[in-house]
């Protein structure tokens, strides 16, 4: 452990901790109108977002841009004070966030939007900022032009990859697929170049998210009838829970058996935790898979929380990891609120989607 | 209703005619009761394909109320612009509607359609796995159920319509049979029958006059 690179950036995560939102004030903007929510936003860190916006343009189309800028400003602000490996692994992390303009970028050229229109859809994030995304869109006629705008970065050259494999492209699956495995696949070496105790909360935290994905994916799957080696192509890169073990749970014939092959697995393993959540997903396998995706997101928003309980505060990356999965449900919460509120959606449905804590 | 003021028909007034309009008026009265026995059949069957209109209307707004609401939680658990955004890349289904006849109520032929769907599809996601919320493929889903009883509402409003045609025919043809056909067929024979009536009292007048004179040439003979 070498405390002294969390010197600079740990006092400003726990300063950034204090500040998220508390779980009862959230959950007391639910029906509340927009100009309410736009108030009680004032009072919390994403003020100086929320100023930028007029009061009579508010609406949850802007309100969710700013919520996201916030998020990626607080990471940015986080990579700039940190150091090492942990700056690596932050870097990988943020990249979720970069991809998410570039499959922006390619899905706008796709639906054949106009620029301005496609730029509503940007949030500035590392090597891609506003400009250059504007000029990549105004010179992109095609998926090609866009592939080839991007070869500078890695992003590129992976799509140009599966653009030389298939010759031609039909729909932005397969692309979107490769990237977000490259990304995924790079958060994970990120995570393994970390040493001792904080490799193994990094991989316990990331890897619960991925594991998470990739198990949503295969029940996805499984629901639509897509066959086992097809269900493989879209897998994301394994953690937790490996290949093979997902292979079993491919092979079952229909959701419920998936399930059960997924809860005999971390039995075997001897994982409390996977085996608390696969019981629970299993109680409630004939419910809409929406209910169950919120089970494993929930499973993530746990793990952070006992991150936080069980490590020393300041010595290791579980503190930093486990912010920003709590800052980000909090962005999703809020986004979920706002959207409800301007839908008028009754409490209780903005409520179930919610992600909450099971004890709270 | 009180019959139409009906005008008779050119006719001879013989014997033979009038037996020929007692026939026509039997026939006609004959068809009435069989184009009335239709027109209650048909309207048996608008009022059961109304019903089912009815019933498959609600089923209709239930289905896009809950597609809207999924819509909705999708773009609460995404955002907005996430939801527009895959929503306009994904690769769109090509849908058609296929229009025939079937024969039915009475042997009319009815308009069916039937909602047709791509088939050369592969099997596979039509949205991003990782980003698109599970919600919105929910969505999709209902649409593509909402479209389908779309178009088995429009097949029975269309039935409905032939029906309320036919039902139109049918009572206009069981009225000009009963207010038109059969009151001027009675006109005519009461017609032939009072001219019958006549030429049978003017010819017993004959004979009485015949026999009187008959009879009083036998008694200046005696």
């Amino acid at each position: 452990m070498k405390p002294l690179k969390y010197k600079e950036i740990m006092p400003r995560v726990a300063i950034e901790k204090l500040k998220l939102i508390e779980l009862d004030d959230l959950v007391s903007l639910i029906d509340k109108d927009l100009e309410s929510i736009r108030s009680a936003l004032l009072e919390s860190p994403y003020r100086d977002e929320i100023l930028t916006i007029s009061k009579d343009k508010i609406d949850s189309l802007s309100l969710d841009e700013v919520l996201l800028e916030n998020y990626v400003k607080t990471f940015k602000h986080f990579i700039k004070f940190s150091s090492g490996d942990i700056r690596r692994l932050l870097l990988a992390v943020l990249k979720k966030f970069e991809l998410s303009n570039v499959k922006a970028m390619l899905r706008a050229v796709k639906a054949k939007m106009d620029v301005d229109e496609a730029m509503k859809h940007i949030v500035p994030v590392g090597t891609l900022d506003k400009n250059r995304c504007r000029a990549i869109l105004a010179g992109s006629k095609s998926i090609e032009d866009i592939i080839n705008s991007l070869l500078d970065l890695e992003y590129g050259l992976i799509m140009k990859d599966v653009l030389n494999e298939r010759k031609r492209i039909e729909d932005l699956l397969p692309l979107e697929v490769a990237l977000d495995k490259a990304v995924y696949q790079g958060i994970l070496k990120s995570a393994e170049e970390l040493n001792g105790l904080d490799k193994k909360i990094a991989k316990g935290v990331l890897g619960i998210e991925i594991d998470a994905i990739n198990v949503k994916i295969v029940l996805r799957c499984k629901a639509m009838g897509i066959n086992q080696d097809q269900i493989k192509d879209y897998l994301m890169p394994t953690s937790l829970i490996d290949e093979k073990a997902l292979e079993k749970a491919m092979k079952a014939t229909n959701v419920k058996s998936t399930i059960e092959c997924l809860l005999k697995v971390a039995e075997t393993a001897k994982n409390p935790f996977y085996q608390n959540i696969f019981t629970q997903i299993l109680k409630e396998c004939d419910a809409p898979l929406s209910r169950l995706e919120v089970i494993l997101d929930k499973a993530s928003l746990k793990t952070s929380l006992d991150m936080l309980k069980e490590y020393t505060r300041y010595y290791n990356i579980g503190f930093l990891l486990a912010f920003f999965n709590l800052k980000w449900f909090e962005v999703k919460n809020l986004r979920c609120i706002i959207k409800g509120s301007e839908r008028k959606i009754s409490p209780s449905q903005v409520r179930k989607l919610l992600t909450l804590p099971d004890a709270w | 209703m009180t019959p139409m003021s009906a005008e008779k028909l050119e006719v001879h007034p013989t014997r033979l005619e009038l037996l020929r309009l007692r026939r026509r008026k039997a026939l006609a009265e004959g068809i009435a009761d069989i184009l009335q026995k239709d027109l209650e059949t048909l309207i048996v069957a608008l009022v059961e394909h109304r019903q089912r209109a009815h019933a498959l209307r609600t089923q209709l707004y239930e289905i896009l109320n809950c597609a809207y609401l999924l819509f909705t939680e999708a773009e609460m658990i995404v955002g907005p612009m996430k939801v527009r955004e895959i929503s306009l890349s994904a690769p769109p289904i090509e849908f058609g509607v296929e229009v025939s006849t079937t024969p039915s109520v009475l042997g009319i032929q009815f308009p069916s359609l039937q909602f047709t769907k791509e088939e050369n599809r592969a099997l596979k996601p039509r949205f991003n796995l990782l980003e698109t919320p599970i919600q919105l493929e929910e969505a999709a889903s209902k649409i593509e159920d909402a479209l389908n009883s779309i178009v088995k509402l429009a097949e029975l409003m269309a039935v409905i319509r032939e029906i309320l045609e036919v039902i139109s025919l049918k009572r206009r043809q069981i009225n000009r049979i009963r207010f038109k056909i059969i009151p001027q067929l009675d006109a005519t024979i009461r017609y032939v029958e009072l001219i019958l009536e006549e030429i049978e009292r003017q010819d017993a007048i004959r004979v009485r006059v015949l026999q009187r004179k008959r009879k009083e040439r036998a008694a200046k003979s005696v």
